[in-house]
């Protein structure tokens, strides 16, 4: 088996290539590459600029693998086999033998009719003839693993399975074969006559080609009556036929020695095509070299010969009996060295010798970004049949299943258009996958909201609240830097962060105490229950609502939440010369609003809050000189001092006209 | 095959670090000419210089982007012994709503404690909050805290750590898990002395300090760069170490910890492949392949098979003179093998050396 050899690749940088420089490497996302020419630096190094500084252009270099399935047509191919892939999955490997052919039928067909518009298209892009060539040889591939290891004969006699698969894959003779039938008698007009004859006769279709033989307008012939007989009469091996392979055998030499027999007499001397025939049917090695010769691939005549000489062969002799054709084959095509096989070639030589561990292997290398190797040991693994073929242990089966599907999984997940796809083969793989579908999600470059928004809802659907949070978080932030803050309380209030909640409901505690104005009042009024994330936004949620009031002139109402406020204990530190300002005209209107207890109350966090910040503020200012600090800054407040004067007077002047008022009211009572 | 794409970075000197940023659509890079350069990728996916400034008075190490939960934020480190912090801030959107706000980078706050070359600096895993953490030649590690994230002017020291000899990296573990404890590694690239010159430390959240896992003489050269590759659902941690060789540490929580040795330490893989020192060492961002750069000019990629082996899957060179060609794997089937089949390659490999085994 061939060395692998380590890829290697080029990068045209000429500074990289300097003395002293070389080139660094770093991952830009899951497998995206850049490079750039790096010096290193040591604790010795002086800070000079190097030597070539000013002389050579400084480069970067992004490097990707190419990525076949964002094409139209090849999109369709992903996305389709996606959805077998799950009901695969859904299967839990408990389906029966019938399902497994079904869903290895059903991926056939999708190729097929991939291949069918990549063949109609064929013109429009230089690419096509290449991905023809790929398809193609995953059809083939695919089509031999599904006769040899998904839908065995329970026997092991899979010559007619074979014949079968070199019919589809070499159709020439039987689309002539269907001229010719339609063609009606005298067929032999057709200069195609005999080659499609002989092309049916070596692909083991007796049937048709006698039908094709009676066309002849000679078949009236002593010549072509004989052969119809001999034709007629050979024996088949059929595993439901009853026979036991020894009586096969014993009739076969029976039919073979009258043949020849009927050969020497020379009736076919004036047919030489019809002798030739009988020559293919009787295995003889002349004839048989002859059309090797005019053979293209190894496998074109392989399971036709197999059934001339060894109908009754068992699928594990067929490795000896492959490797002694490709021999002969070799030999008489003339092939000196062993180049002359192919990839595909050699992947059906390891088909046929049943090293599954080759096949995979070789698959690898098909340029479709390891869709087929991924399916197809997914599906091996799922009908039960990767651990019986390989020599290895069960886990290494599903580990090795595993590590192809994370791979392609995030290979998907990591394409802006076809991210969603992704998902459904990282979901396969326990802890390791549903973490790399989390990291890989929150990473979908997302460029507004209404993408974020698919991104959130893909997560919720799954359960990634985490993904759904950060996310959230992300456009919080990215909302303030646009200057949006009701946007951003909106997100961050869905993040369900605590210390985003709070830092952006300080944003519109600050702005309102410093210029008067309510930011987003329409986001505000729509928080309702939501505002429990945080007990800031608690606040601002009721603050508005006082604002409110106040401004509908519900004094009574304004008063009492104003109260319930500077008690709630919730109040940001910075936020209280902005509340007890307000205590002043509610404090001073024609008509009392706040008895005397609650008079009390705002006396009490005035001496107790409003105090001892302006003194801190102070301090900071003393400690501070030459940073230039406002004491207190706010939109109604230019000179602290006078406002606590202020409000002391405000609240004597309305604790006593209280009191007046309460004590009077309960003489009236008391009367 | 692969798409190449190539830009003129038009620093005036060699860059020092490339740094991607969450989603791998910026890019920022730093060089001796003391500039930083922030790149964006357009809708067509060229990538156009945003922003030039000149960072720093000496040369620029290297360059770290916060999680975006916290902003456009780069923090960058230099040979003039500070660690500045950068945020990308909005204009006021002009009347004439034609024009998108204009955008700009601010110094946000500048970390002048170490009294050398900040030789590295990292922001650590969201989960943790706004952290950075810088290291420099006087062998101390330091971590700050940004205490209000809407507020990146204030970044104050929280912990130091000395670890006593010159230091040259460092680096976060990152884990998508709470239940992962932080853990700190810092290389020494001290020369001469055999002694240890990775080290490792730990949170104690009860403690509420950094403390000491262990110095494991695994790695006695002079260390160049570590990292720890992003975890995303092992029980283990990854670290790799450039040094003389590439180091490819598996480290765990002891499965019977005793009061001085609570983490097991054992060498996944040890790589010579250079030939020569490594410099630098880059994880993806699924933990799952690791690029290492080294002084033979090449860097190479690595890839843990899928029997738990770390294998080589490639490598690339600088040449001066070629155009970019891929040195194909004899393939007939079709050219258009890409890295990634290439990269797959050793699972077969290593079926060969099982078989060998059996």
């Amino acid at each position: 088996m061939d060395v692998d050899k380590v890829p290697e690749l080029e990068i045209p940088d000429k500074l990289s290539t300097r003395d002293g420089i070389c080139l660094a490497g770093n991952f830009i996302t899951n497998s995206k590459l850049s490079f750039s020419a790096f010096r290193n630096i040591t604790r010795q190094t002086k800070d000079v600029p190097s030597p070539y500084a000013n002389k050579e252009d400084v480069k970067v270099f992004h490097l990707q693998p190419n990525f076949i399935f964002d094409d139209p047509i090849l999109r369709t191919l992903i996305g389709e086999a996606n959805g077998i892939f799950v009901t695969l999955q859904e299967l839990q490997k408990d389906g029966n033998k019938q399902d497994y052919v079904k869903i290895s039928r059903t991926y056939r067909s999708i190729i097929r009719a991939c291949l069918e518009k990549l063949q109609e298209a064929v013109d429009t892009s230089e690419e096509y003839q290449n991905f023809i060539t790929i398809l193609y040889s995953i059809e083939c591939i695919w089509h031999l693993s599904e006769i040899l290891f998904i839908d065995p004969i329970p026997s092991n006699v899979v010559t007619p399975q074979l014949l079968e698969w070199t019919r589809f894959h070499f159709p020439a003779a039987e689309r002539n074969a269907t001229d010719l039938l339609l063609h009606g008698r005298d067929a032999d007009e057709s200069e195609e006559y005999w080659p499609s004859v002989k092309g049916l006769i070596l692909q083991g279709q007796i049937d048709v080609a006698r039908a094709i033989l009676q066309l002849h307008s000679m078949s009236e012939s002593n010549a072509f009556k004989m052969a119809e007989q001999i034709l007629k009469s050979m024996p088949s091996y059929n595993i439901y036929g009853g026979l036991s392979v020894q009586k096969f055998r014993s009739q076969w030499q029976y039919w073979l020695t009258d043949t020849e027999r009927k050969l020497s007499t020379g009736i076919f001397a004036t047919e030489p095509d019809l002798e030739e025939i009988i020559y293919i049917i009787i295995g003889n090695t002349q004839t048989w070299n002859k059309f090797i010769k005019q053979s293209q691939n190894w496998y074109e005549l392989f399971p036709g010969f197999l059934f001339f000489t060894d109908p009754a062969c068992k699928s594990f002799e067929l490795g000896t009996l492959a490797q002694c054709w490709i021999n002969r084959w070799a030999n008489i095509k003339d092939f000196a060295h062993s180049n002359f096989m192919k990839h595909l070639d050699k992947v059906i030589l390891y088909l046929l010798e049943s090293d599954i561990h080759k096949v995979l292997h070789s698959i690898q290398q098909i340029g479709d970004n390891q869709w087929f190797v991924t399916h197809l040991t997914d599906l091996l693994y799922n009908c039960g049949q990767l651990e019986l073929i390989g020599e290895n242990k069960l886990t290494d089966c599903e580990d090795f299943r595993l590590s192809l599907l994370f791979d392609f999984g995030s290979t998907l997940m990591a394409r802006d258009s076809i991210w969603l796809l992704g998902i459904n083969y990282l979901e396969q793989c326990g802890l390791e996958g549903e973490g790399a579908v989390k990291t890989l999600l929150s990473r979908i470059p997302v460029k507004n909201e209404k993408q974020a928004l698919k991104v959130i809802e893909i997560a919720q659907g799954r359960g990634y609240i985490e993904v759904e949070h950060e996310i959230c978080k992300i456009f919080a932030k990215r909302s303030m830097a646009l200057g949006r803050p009701g946007n951003a309380l909106d997100w961050a209030i869905r993040s369900k962060d605590t210390t985003y909640v709070t830092s952006i409901t300080d944003f519109f505690l600050e702005h309102y105490s410093k210029t008067g104005e309510m930011l987003c009042e329409d986001v505000l009024s729509n928080i309702g229950a939501k505002m429990f994330v945080s007990p800031r936004l608690v606040f601002l949620v009721k603050y508005f609502d006082f604002y409110q009031f106040y401004r509908k002139k519900d004094f009574p109402a304004a008063a009492e939440l104003l109260i319930n406020l500077l008690d709630s204990k919730i109040t940001p530190e910075f936020f209280w010369p902005s509340l007890l300002v307000d205590t002043i005209p509610l404090l001073e209107s024609n008509i009392p609003q706040i008895p005397s207890k609650e008079t009390a109350i705002i006396l009490h966090h005035v001496e107790s809050d409003l105090m001892p910040l302006i003194e801190k503020k102070k301090s900071k200012v003393r400690d501070n000189p030459e940073i230039p600090v406002e004491v207190i800054k706010h939109y109604r407040i230019e000179n602290i001092e006078e406002i606590v004067k202020l409000l002391r007077l405000a609240c004597a002047r309305n604790i006593s006209r209280a009191f007046i008022i309460e004590n009077t009211q309960k003489n009236l009572v008391a009367c | 095959m692969f798409e190449v794409e190539e830009f003129r970075a038009d620093h005036k000197d060699v860059i020092h670090d490339c740094a991607y940023d969450f989603y791998g659509k910026r890019l920022a890079t730093c060089s001796s000419d003391q500039f930083i350069k922030v790149w964006d990728q357009d809708e067509n996916g060229k990538w156009t210089e945003s922003a030039t400034w000149k960072a720093h008075s000496g040369s620029i190490w290297r360059i770290s982007w916060a999680h975006p939960e916290f902003g456009q934020v780069l923090a960058t480190c230099s040979f003039d012994r500070t660690a500045v912090v950068w945020e990308e801030t909005t204009g006021e959107k002009t009347a004439s709503s034609t024009f998108l706000p204009s955008k700009k980078w601010i110094r946000r706050t500048s970390l002048n404690d170490s009294r050398t070359s900040v030789t590295d600096v990292k922001f650590s895993p969201k989960l943790l909050g706004l952290l950075l953490a810088t290291s420099s030649i006087d062998g101390i590690v330091r971590i700050y805290e940004a205490p209000d994230i809407m507020n990146l002017t204030n970044f104050s020291i929280q912990h130091e750590i000395s670890c006593k000899t010159s230091l040259k990296c460092l680096s976060w573990n990152n884990s998508l898990y709470k239940v992962h404890l932080p853990l700190l590694a810092s290389g020494s690239d001290e020369v001469g002395s055999p002694t240890g010159k990775l080290f490792l430390h730990e949170y104690c959240d009860s403690a509420r300090k950094w403390l000491k896992v262990d110095t494991p003489m695994i790695v006695t050269d002079s260390i160049n760069d570590v990292a720890f590759a992003p975890n995303i659902g092992r029980s283990y941690r990854i670290l790799a170490v450039a040094s003389h060789d590439l180091y490819i540490l598996n480290i765990n929580q002891a499965k019977e910890p005793t009061q001085n040795n609570r983490w097991d330490i054992t060498l996944a893989a040890k790589f010579s492949d250079h030939n020569c020192p490594v410099w630098r060492v880059c994880w993806n961002v699924t933990g799952t392949m690791l690029a290492s750069s080294g002084d033979d000019g090449c860097v190479r990629i690595w890839k843990m098979n899928y029997m738990k082996q770390w294998k080589c899957a490639g490598v690339v060179k600088a040449n001066g003179v070629l155009s970019p060609s891929f040195d194909q794997h004899p393939i007939v089937t079709s050219p258009a093998s890409t890295p990634l089949n290439s990269i797959a390659k050793y699972y077969i490999k290593a079926n060969n050396s099982l078989k060998n085994k059996v």
